[in-house]
């Protein structure tokens, strides 16, 4: 059943409890008081003062769940006393260091790093994205899963497989084809650049697709007929594309400003340090520096600023709300055969290199013998795998985590999006900011600025102890996804037309029915991409999960990292490929389940017919 | 969806002992501790280094009971700063390791040793294995010698300080270290990747925990197992949380003796049988695992944990940004 | 430098086998404003693209000027046909200011940038929006992006013009005074124009030449006065305005070549001369009587053809338009009056035989396309799309 299914029809007597104040706080109630509670939430919904009451809510949280915990872990770097981590009340010591030695060369690194990867993500995505959703491009059907496929990925597992692709002894190698130069393109800056950026591609297609879908066919056509060749037709169309554009370049840095996994495998093994490697090790090194680690905050937070101000500039006062209900239909392009030739051969390409390295990464880890040296393959890491007690308890865990995690984002995200699509106030650039500045810090800042804010003493003393709860895990799971999902949801959203939802409100229905028949359905793929990128995000989230779970209940990403960790790498890869595989399954059951079970009409929008 | 609240209102006679540990076996221990005592215990397993985190993050309010890692520096730091229990000694019977091992104040109990580093190398490829540290500066090992990087690998700090000491100081050591750099020595992060390079090729000798070598052997039969004198010992601890309630530091207090009882040892040598098993036994009377090697011919050094904690993060620091870079 | 177009059987069939162009031919001389007037579905959309180039045709052949822009070997892109177009929607780029999506029509002379939006900035003149050059579309009414679209199709002083439907988004008072700009705006450009539209008012205001599209063939071609006249066939009648219709049968030769019927249903007066539309005239035949073609008399007056009763009165400033009920319920709407009447009052029909044209029954089928006849030619300023809107079975014969 899906959403619009489940809300009544029109013309409900008015007073009966209507299925549609099932999604209200008074579903749990029973008898006479059920009807007030209802009547009360559909007063809220029905009127302006569900704004009122959402976005001061809306910014509590964020100010509780992002900014209070994210604040109390920067603000060691100045104040390392506040927390018991050093003797200091005041201090830029620890500032300082980020301008000196292997911290300042490990930053510079990071931001150009980061800049490099999210260009390289938008020129690839881009023509990958118009290619799958704009012509006749030969398996332009399974480029959405293969996109799919390398955002769930753990970014460690392509930079093992690239690694042992191309070291001394490695794949390559063995089969003749190793050279030293490659090698040392991939194990250096350049591969650091490139394996990075073609993580960022997905972010690109994502949101360029989804904007896409709400770019009529109309803008081309009235560009050809004014004379603009099709190449002109296309440069002019795609500024329309801007918000998305922005979007994932925005996403792209601040992702890889804050990744870790690239930067303690290719970029550690390639002597090419990054900030987020420094800054772990600030964390990791006995006894930690928070203050260290902290500084090294700071300093990704701040540089996130570059992305949005130039976001900013290009999009100053432009609305980009293009999706209407007149919005007609895209014609797919007949590519030539040359140009079907290219385009396949381009696209194949870029999927060979951004699964094909994993797989080698997993298969050499996971299925060889002897930990790779010679090319016996075994099932014996599988079946270790499927004897070990309890192997499923972090799996079913973890798809909860997901689920919960994923469903309670998305319609944060989307919330925020909308204010951050609707208003260009001095707040939503605040929000705007801060979404993306959450991004750029690495999962392990989110999580120790979880334990200093939610484990201080005195909320001891008032008998809240949330550390170590799943409560906080979950929490700190959404509140770590939100702010990608935010931004991601901005470009699909703002191209929404206020009439949509203006017009369900005046056909009679209240705001929650307006939403789910006027607004939800032009909307419900973003959505739903949003809702299965956090859950592969949360099913394998590993810095978060490390400190925040709760004892004797660990997450799937701990159980991998405890095996990889100690003796037990081939048990680890095997999990981890099982995990991913488990993961794409999620997609591909839910991608096909909105394709069978939404009305056709929710598909039509961003769907092409045939020219 | 279901959230599981924290034990606040649990009953007073038995608090649930929160277990932090890394140890390969501490699933298998936990539920035979519980199994024998009936107390309740919750474990969190994680690497050391997000145990670590933890404690240290949250140590204005800590929620842990026991730790139980390797490596005493980490202990000695974390006595230094007050946060364990002090002068706890089991009721057992040590053997000349545990003895070494045991600290002064007794705020922590080693439980198990594994020695740093095994040199690790296949038969048939190294035919005469190296045998002193001296000789992995000669040309015969250019690029053939990796090891872990201690920023990741917490076996690995133990092994460079110990070197350090046996090679009289931190200046002797870190031109040991420059010149196996001079000779080409790779990093990897961890034992794993580390001995991954070892099988594919990519390096001949891999410096690695006893017990990650000891279980290579075990996937890869032709792999074996050296030591270069002297080895440096690593012990695996538990120490007890000092801001614990009473009840918890009892409970602490009976894991301990738990895990070194007959019993406990007997879960210890099982239960990661190709991993944190391979360990040599602290008390008399408990034999190790038949694949370790024998010690009677080694010589196995301790280094003082409170000496050599205090120079970690920089020695860390120094072997990160000049060794490892 | 208006160019000349000629469409030579066109024909276009979507994948899947819809039909939607079945082989018009037609010319259009340079400079001539052509209307093609059609309901949802007869073709003149795809008829548009496929001139625009943005729809490829399956057969047929499309000359521009002395250019074959379309045929079997060709289909030159939209951008080569040298030509431009109002979008239904108008299609403005939503992240371009309006000078700029006006001078973006401009590229193709090649103009430097300045001089670009100079004529840019005079066009928007001209359509009287010369102040508001520098906003956004989304911050311009329907009516000022009417314009704007109207002005990047007008700039380039392109030799032809398409436009799609562009007064369809717009309300009733806005679209008469649009449409008399671009009438107005259009032949100053002299341009060769091609309007689309399913308002047969807008086609008659606007048009020189008139061609009626069904079901993806050109059913009638002509001046204006010519399909209001002389309607090809009894749809072409219907969907441009009709009083009503009467089930009759032919029961004689009147004058002029013009033929007597009766009707079916109940007796007449006497009998009534009609215009032979389409032959033969055997069996069941439809009068279509245009709202001119009715004049008002007394129930008892000698010249009377029908007697009916007024069911409603509409007052229209100028007089009044009534509606009659016929003995059998027949309808007729439209029929001018000088004065007020109220309903039930009993008043006798005089038929013109200009007004008044009789065709065979059509096969049910195409019954579907009936347009009403009330509302009709005579009610200028009538609601758009209310020929549609008040699809009701007018005398349909039992």
């Amino acid at each position: 059943m899906t959403i619009a299914d489940a809300v009544p029809d029109a013309g409900a007597a008015p007073g009966t409890p209507r299925a549609g104040g099932e999604t209200g706080p008074g579903t749990r109630r029973r008898g006479p008081g059920r009807a007030l509670v209802l009547d009360r939430w559909r007063a809220w919904t029905g009127s302006s003062r569900l704004g009122r009451v959402l976005r001061p809510t809306l910014w509590g949280l964020v100010a509780l769940f992002i900014l209070a915990p994210c604040a109390c872990f920067l603000v060691i770097s100045v104040s390392p006393r506040l927390f018991d981590q050093g003797p200091q009340w005041f201090t830029l010591s620890y500032l300082r260091t980020i301008f000196t030695g292997a911290t300042a060369v490990s930053v510079v690194n990071s931001l150009w790093v980061s800049g490099g990867a999210a260009a390289i993500g938008l020129a690839i995505g881009l023509p990958v994205a118009w290619l799958a959703g704009r012509t006749t491009l030969p398996g332009r059907r399974v480029v959405g899963l293969g996109m799919w496929l390398v955002l769930i990925v753990p970014s460690w597992l392509p930079a093992v497989g690239w690694e042992r692709l191309v070291v001394k002894d490695g794949v390559l190698d063995r089969v003749g084809l190793g050279s030293v130069a490659l090698q040392h393109a991939v194990m250096g800056p350049f591969g650091v650049v490139l394996l990075l950026g073609i993580r960022c591609v997905p972010f690109t297609y994502l949101t360029v697709t989804a904007s896409l879908a709400g770019l009529g066919q109309e803008l081309e056509d009235a560009a050809r007929v004014h004379g603009a060749s099709r190449m002109a037709a296309l440069r002019l169309v795609l500024p329309i594309l801007a918000p998305a554009i922005w979007s994932a370049l925005a996403i792209g840095f601040a992702e890889t400003v804050s990744d870790f996994g690239v930067a303690d495998t290719l970029a550690y093994q390639s002597h090419f340090p990054l900030a987020t490697y420094q800054l772990y090790q600030a964390i990791g090194n006995f006894p930690p520096s928070f203050p260290g680690a902290a500084a090294i905050g700071v300093i990704l937070v701040a540089s996130v600023a570059v992305p949005l101000v130039l976001q900013a500039r290009a999009l100053r006062g432009r609305a980009y709300a293009v999706l209407s209900g007149r919005t007609r239909q895209a014609v797919r392009r007949q590519l030539s055969p040359l140009g079907t030739a290219v385009a396949a051969v381009g696209v194949g390409g870029f999927f060979l290199v951004a699964i094909g390295a994993p797989t080698v990464g997993a298969v050499t880890g996971s299925l060889l013998a002897d930990l790779g040296a010679s090319a016996r393959i075994t099932g014996a890491n599988y079946a270790a795998f499927l004897h070990q007690a309890g192997a499923s308890g972090p799996f079913v865990r973890s798809l909860a985590y997901g689920a919960v995690t994923a469903s309670v984002t998305v319609v944060g995200g989307f919330l925020a999006a909308r204010m951050l699509s609707r208003q260009r106030t001095r707040a939503t650039h605040l929000l705007d900011f801060l979404l993306l500045a959450a991004v750029a810090l690495p999962g392990v800042v989110f999580a120790a600025g979880y334990i200093f804010a939610y484990n201080l003493p005195f909320f001891s003393t008032l008998g809240i102890n949330l550390y170590q709860t799943t409560t906080l895990l979950v929490i700190g799971y959404t509140a770590s996804s939100l702010p990608t999902n935010a931004r991601v949801l901005v470009g699909p959203v703002s191209q929404v037309q206020p009439s949509l939802h203006d017009a369900a409100r005046a056909h009679g229905a209240g705001a929650l029915r307006a939403f789910g028949r006027g607004v939800l359905p032009a909307i419900s793929r973003p959505l739903l991409m949003a809702w299965l990128y956090t859950f592969c995000g949360i099913f394998l989230e590993l810095p978060i999960s490390q400190l925040l779970y709760s004892p004797g209940s660990p997450p799937l990403s701990v159980s991998i990292q405890n095996n990889l960790s100690t003796y037990h790498y081939g048990l680890g890869m095997a999990q981890s490929v099982i995990a991913v595989c488990i993961a794409l399954l999620v997609v591909s059951i839910a991608l096909l389940a909105y394709r069978l079970l939404t009305p056709a009409g929710w598909r039509r929008i961003g769907a092409t017919i045939r020219g | 969806m279901a959230l599981s609240s924290p034990p606040a209102g649990a009953a007073a006679k038995k608090v649930p002992l929160v277990v932090y540990s890394a140890q390969g076996y501490d699933t298998a221990m936990v539920k035979a501790f519980q199994k024998a005592t009936g107390i309740p215990t919750k474990l969190d397993t994680n690497s050391t280094g997000p145990l670590l985190t933890q404690i240290e993050a949250s140590k204005n309010n800590p929620h842990w009971g026991l730790l139980w890692v390797d490596g005493a520096t980490a202990f000695a730091s974390l006595d230094q700063q007050g946060l364990l229990v002090k002068g706890f000694e089991p009721n057992v019977k040590w053997d000349a390791l545990g003895k070494a091992n045991l600290p002064k104040d007794k705020s922590f109990v080693p439980t198990g040793v594994t020695l740093m580093a095994a040199v690790v190398y296949n038969k048939s490829v190294v035919t005469s294995p190296p045998t002193s540290w001296q000789q992995l500066l000669q040309p015969q090992w250019k690029g053939a010698v990796g090891m872990n990087t201690p920023s990741q690998s917490g076996p690995t700090y133990p092994f460079i300080a110990g070197l350090m000491n046996a090679l009289g100081g931190v200046t002797k050591g870190k031109q040991y270290f420059t010149s196996l750099k001079s000779n080409g020595l790779v990093i990897n992060p961890t034992n794993g990747p580390t001995l991954q390079a070892l099988t594919s090729g990519q390096i001949k000798l891999a410096l690695v925990q006893s017990s990650a070598g000891i279980g290579a052997e075990h996937t890869d039969p032709t792999l074996t197992v050296k030591y270069l004198d002297p080895v440096t010992s690593l012990s695996s601890n538990i120490g007890i949380d000092a801001k614990a309630t009473k009840t918890e530091i009892a409970e602490a207090k009976r894991f301990a003796e738990f895990v070194l009882s007959k019993k406990g040892q007997a879960v210890m040598k099982t239960g990661d049988p190709h991993g944190d098993s391979l360990y040599y036994p602290v008390v008399e009377g408990v034999q190790p695992r038949p694949t370790l090697p024998s010690l009677s011919s080694t010589k196995v050094q301790h280094i003082d944990p409170y000496t050599w904690g205090a120079r970690e993060s920089t020695v860390n620091t120094w072997f990160e940004n000049t060794i490892a870079k | 430098m208006a160019e000349q177009l000629v469409v030579e059987h066109a024909s276009k069939v979507y994948p899947g086998g819809n039909h939607a162009l079945r082989g018009p031919s037609f010319a259009v001389e340079p400079g001539t404003f052509m209307v093609l007037l059609g309901p949802s579905g007869s073709g003149k959309t795809t008829l548009l693209r496929a001139l625009a180039g943005i729809e490829r045709l399956t057969g047929g052949r499309i000359v521009i000027g002395d250019t074959t822009v379309a045929d079997d070997r060709t289909h030159l892109p939209p951008e080569r046909r040298d030509l431009s177009m109002v979008f239904q929607d108008y299609a403005l780029w939503p992240h371009l200011r309006a000078i700029d999506n006006i001078a973006f029509a401009l590229r193709r002379h090649r103009l430097s940038r300045g001089a670009a939006r100079q004529r840019a900035g005079t066009m928007l003149e001209r359509v009287g929006l010369g102040h508001l050059a520098d906003r956004y579309p989304a911050q311009l009414s329907g009516g000022e992006q009417q314009r704007v679209a109207l002005a990047r199709a007008l700039v380039a002083d392109t030799g032809l013009l398409l436009c799609d439907e562009p007064l369809s988004n717009l309300d009733a008072d806005l679209r008469e005074r649009m449409r008399v700009e671009i009438a107005s705006l259009v032949r100053d450009a002299g341009a060769t124009t091609i309007y689309i539209t399913h308002d047969q008012l807008e086609a008659f205001a606007l048009a020189d030449r008139v061609g009626v599209l069904q079901g993806g063939t050109l059913v009638q071609l002509g001046t204006p006065e010519d399909v209001y006249h002389a309607p090809a066939s009894l749809f072409v009648a219907r969907f441009t305005g009709l009083a009503g219709e009467l089930a009759v049968r032919p029961v004689g030769v009147g004058t002029r070549g013009h033929t007597l019927v009766e009707p079916v249903g109940f007796p007449c007066a006497r009998p009534i001369e009609a215009r032979v539309g389409a032959e033969p005239l055997q069996g069941p035949a439809v009068l279509a009587v245009r709202p001119t073609g009715v004049r008002l008399c007394d129930p008892d007056a000698e010249v009377r053809h029908l007697v009916g009763a007024v069911s409603d009165t509409a007052f229209r400033g100028r007089s009044y338009e009534l509606v009659v009920d016929l003995p059998d319920g027949t309808r007729m709407a439209g029929i001018h009056s000088e004065r007020r009447a109220s309903r039930g009052t009993a008043v006798g029909l005089v038929l013109e035989p200009g007004g008044s044209v009789v065709f065979p029954d059509e096969p049910e089928g195409e019954a579907a396309h009936r347009a009403g006849g009330a509302g009709g030619a005579g009610r200028a300023g009538s609601a758009p799309g209310d020929a549609r809107a008040e699809r009701r079975p007018v005398g349909v014969p039992a």
